[in-house]
């Protein structure tokens, strides 16, 4: 069955807009609640796929920045071009990292974008041992798709442009630069060409848009609507746990520590954790705004209805001034302040919507379904 | 359940003191237990705090000792009625208790440069608990080695030949210990996220606890490596049978329950239908039928338990419970207990006679034993 993405999405729309309108005419709310397949049309529709999109642009002028790098000779204009599409990348990845159903999870593609945690420093290693080696067929086109998914994608490209230790990228005439460089451009076409087809792999005409909008006894992956929302809204709480997990949690146990120790966080060599953080709190906004969980907060809980905003608001205040508290005054108070604060406004978020939005709007998640072991 | 908030007070290594008011809710311990089975599992509780729970069959909550975080797999010692719950992975600690409450619990910590998995195993004479753990500098698994005759110390380690060991059990001939290394690792500084998924290299080893050598390693085929082997069980006639949860895309699963040996490599149960895609890609928990004909998985991301004849490995039943994973054999032949997080306790036959016990205020976490 071939069902083109316009139709589909103005089906489900329409669908959702029919059930919505009856459903809010009835309790006579004013918030739309959306139905189950219009969340999840919504959230494919104007999340996932613009953002793969983008994410896959970013790739694109990434590559060609890189190259450019290599073509001028590391030039400094070149490489701050350069440093500027990886920072683009990186920032579009952070908006989609916690969608880690449907391509991205085929073909190790999620850890060939973005090797992390990397606790022993693994790409490190591996990425000193390619150098080391300088092998030439690892820069033919396609090649480094074979190899070590730590070597493939950000984490490796992080270390060749923000290596303060090495001479900079493209720079110097000598065999090991020039290899370098080519490893550079060579990683920045394979996160192209993954990205792509990520992308080819949600939009094509049997891809896994279609496949999550068209549940049903005849669709193996998804058996209904409840399924596939199910699918969106376990993202949603994975990323808030991401968040919290990879940022502000091993920050504060590192600084609170007796004596304090530091911990390496994502992206922190190219200055762009504070960036990357923000953009996932950003999209987990986006997304909750997508799937109109907000008109789902229980009558008898209005105080939630200023809560959220409020706990968003504030993450996304107290992230703009994270870098340069860790920079500048790390372990102070003013720190440890807005690092618990965010932990507060992740868990309280996270807690709301498990607990009181999704299951107002019969998306029941148990303890063991949605983080067992 | 009426709770007192106070009694759960945070962080388990002080909570000792406060873990005494909860005994009050076991003084009729003995005469229930005599009149009906009883069954421990961690669970999350109203106020969002974690305890042990053990209830019985009757519907009753015994005991409830409070712990700080949520905790995994419980170990059980028959014989003397002592009990050990792993705080799951990455976990900080343990909480080993008597069951008719007889003593006060004690908690254990793995040292500084490991954690737990969740999972521990008594030795047969239960002077021993065998845990699995992370190395966190190597990221290598490992199995600790606790005195569990007095203060819990740490006697021993030796290498779980994998990484990642999720379930150990002791098998019959209460010399080898058959582990479930599951194929990626944690790291303490990132909380849950998985390390190393693609290049997993799963297995079952069995190793001889008295050297800790390896007897044998059947690995998962290299073609299928995210399949992730969690948790074991031994049925009298000496197979093992593992249920796997499935690291890579929906789609690509492969069947998730199988059976190994000593001298038999990794074999799924093949069903007439993808039964691993049916199931959601997980499994959460195995169990072997207090008779021993009859293994059962729960899938709870599926909703779903599955029961399979353990002979032929053919599903011969099926019981549609949401977010079920604790599995543990019933008092009746052929029956399980299979524990949802919704707070419901089923106890189902492989005939479909069920009866459903409703425990409110608790959400049952992953893994409930018969003790």
């Amino acid at each position: 069955m071939i069902i083109d993405r316009l139709s589909t999405s103005l089906l489900a729309t329409v669908l959702g807009l029919v059930a919505t309108t009856l459903a809010a005419g009835a309790a006579g709310a004013l918030p739309i609640r959306k139905t189950h397949a219009t969340m999840v049309a919504d959230t494919i529709d104007t999340f996932i796929v613009p953002r793969l999109e983008t994410f896959s642009d970013r790739t694109a002028a990434l590559a060609t920045a890189v190259e450019g790098v290599c073509k001028q000779a590391g030039s400094e204009a070149s490489r701050q071009k350069a440093q500027l599409a990886f920072a683009d990348t990186v920032r579009a990845w952070g908006g989609l990292d916690f969608i880690r159903f449907g391509p991205v999870a085929r073909e190790h593609r999620l850890e060939r974008i973005f090797f992390w945690p990397d606790p022993r420093g693994i790409a490190f290693r591996q990425m000193a041992s390619v150098l080391a080696a300088r092998k030439p067929e690892l820069l033919q086109p396609g090649a480094l798709a074979g190899q070590s998914v730590a070597i493939q994608g950000l984490t490796a490209l992080e270390i060749l442009l923000y290596d303060a230790k090495a001479a900079p990228l493209g720079a110097g005439t000598d065999e090991a630069s020039a290899y370098r460089c080519g490893l550079a451009a060579a990683i920045a076409a394979n996160l192209k060409t993954i990205a792509g087809e990520v992308v080819a792999g949600w939009t094509a005409p049997d891809g896994y848009r279609l496949k999550m909008l068209t549940p049903g006894s005849d669709n193996p992956l998804y058996k209904d609507a409840s399924e596939t929302v199910r699918e969106v809204m376990k993202a949603v709480t994975m990323g808030l746990e991401l968040c919290r997990d990879r940022f502000i949690v091993p920050e504060l146990t590192a600084v609170t520590a007796d004596p304090p120790r530091r911990v390496r966080l994502a992206f922190e060599g190219a200055g762009l954790t504070g960036a990357y953080l923000k953009s996932s709190l950003t999209a987990l906004r986006d997304l909750f705004d997508s799937l109109g969980l907000a008109a789902y907060v229980p009558a008898d809980k209005p105080w939630m209805t200023s809560f959220l905003p409020t706990s968003w608001n504030s993450l996304l205040a107290d992230v703009d001034r994270l870098d340069g508290l860790r920079a500048n005054e790390r372990g102070s108070e003013a720190h440890l302040h807005a690092l618990r604060k965010m932990r507060f406004d992740l868990s309280g978020i996270r807690q709301i919507i498990v607990k009181e939005l999704a299951l107002n709007a019969d998306i029941d998640m148990g303890l063991n379904e949605l983080d067992g072991d | 359940m009426a709770i007192d908030r106070r009694q759960f007070l945070i962080g388990s290594l002080v909570t000792l003191g406060a873990a005494r008011p909860a005994f009050a809710a076991a003084e009729n311990l003995g005469e229930a237990s005599a009149a009906s089975a009883l069954y421990a599992s961690g669970a999350r509780l109203r106020d969002g705090s974690y305890a042990v729970l053990v209830v019985a069959e009757d519907g009753r909550i015994l005991r409830r000792i409070p712990m700080s975080a949520r905790g995994h797999d419980i170990a059980v010692h028959h014989a003397s009625r002592r009990a050990v719950i792993f705080a799951r992975r990455p976990g900080f600690f343990a909480l080993a208790f008597d069951i008719e409450g007889a003593r006060e619990p004690q908690v254990f910590t793995p040292p500084a440069d490991r954690h737990f998995y969740g999972h521990g195993v008594f030795s047969n004479d239960g002077r021993l608990v065998y845990a699995t753990e992370h190395d966190v500098e190597t990221g290598e698994g490992v199995i600790g080695i606790y005195d569990a005759t007095g203060a819990w110390s740490r006697v021993g380690e030796f290498p779980s030949f994998g990484v990642g060991p999720h379930e150990a059990i002791v098998m019959s001939d209460g010399r080898t210990l058959a582990i479930a290394n599951g194929g990626f690792g944690n790291d303490p500084s990132t909380g849950r996220e998985s390390i190393g998924v693609a290049d997993m290299a799963p297995n079952v080893a069995f190793v001889d606890v008295t050297t800790g050598a390896l007897i044998a390693l059947q690995a998962v085929p290299s073609a299928i490596n995210l399949l992730s082997v969690r948790h074991l069980v031994e049925t009298p006639a000496g197979d093992v049978w593992f249920g796997s949860q499935w690291q890579g895309a929906l789609e690509d699963t492969p069947g998730l329950i199988g059976r190994v040996g000593r001298d038999k490599q990794l074999s799924l149960i093949e069903a007439s239908a993808p039964l691993g895609l049916a199931l959601k890609g997980y499994i959460g928990a195995v169990a072997v039928s207090g008779d021993g004909r009859l293994i059962a998985a729960s899938a709870p991301l599926a909703g779903r338990v599955v029961y399979a004849d353990a002979e032929t490995g053919r599903i011969v039943h099926e019981v549609a419970i949401k977010d079920s994973s604790g599995i543990t054999p019933a008092s009746a032949a052929g029956a399980f207990a299979m524990s949802t997080g919704k707070g419901i306790v089923r106890l189902e036959s492989d005939s479909g006679a069920a009866r459903q016990l409703q425990f409110a205020g608790a959400e049952f976490d992953n893994h409930l034993r018969r003790v």
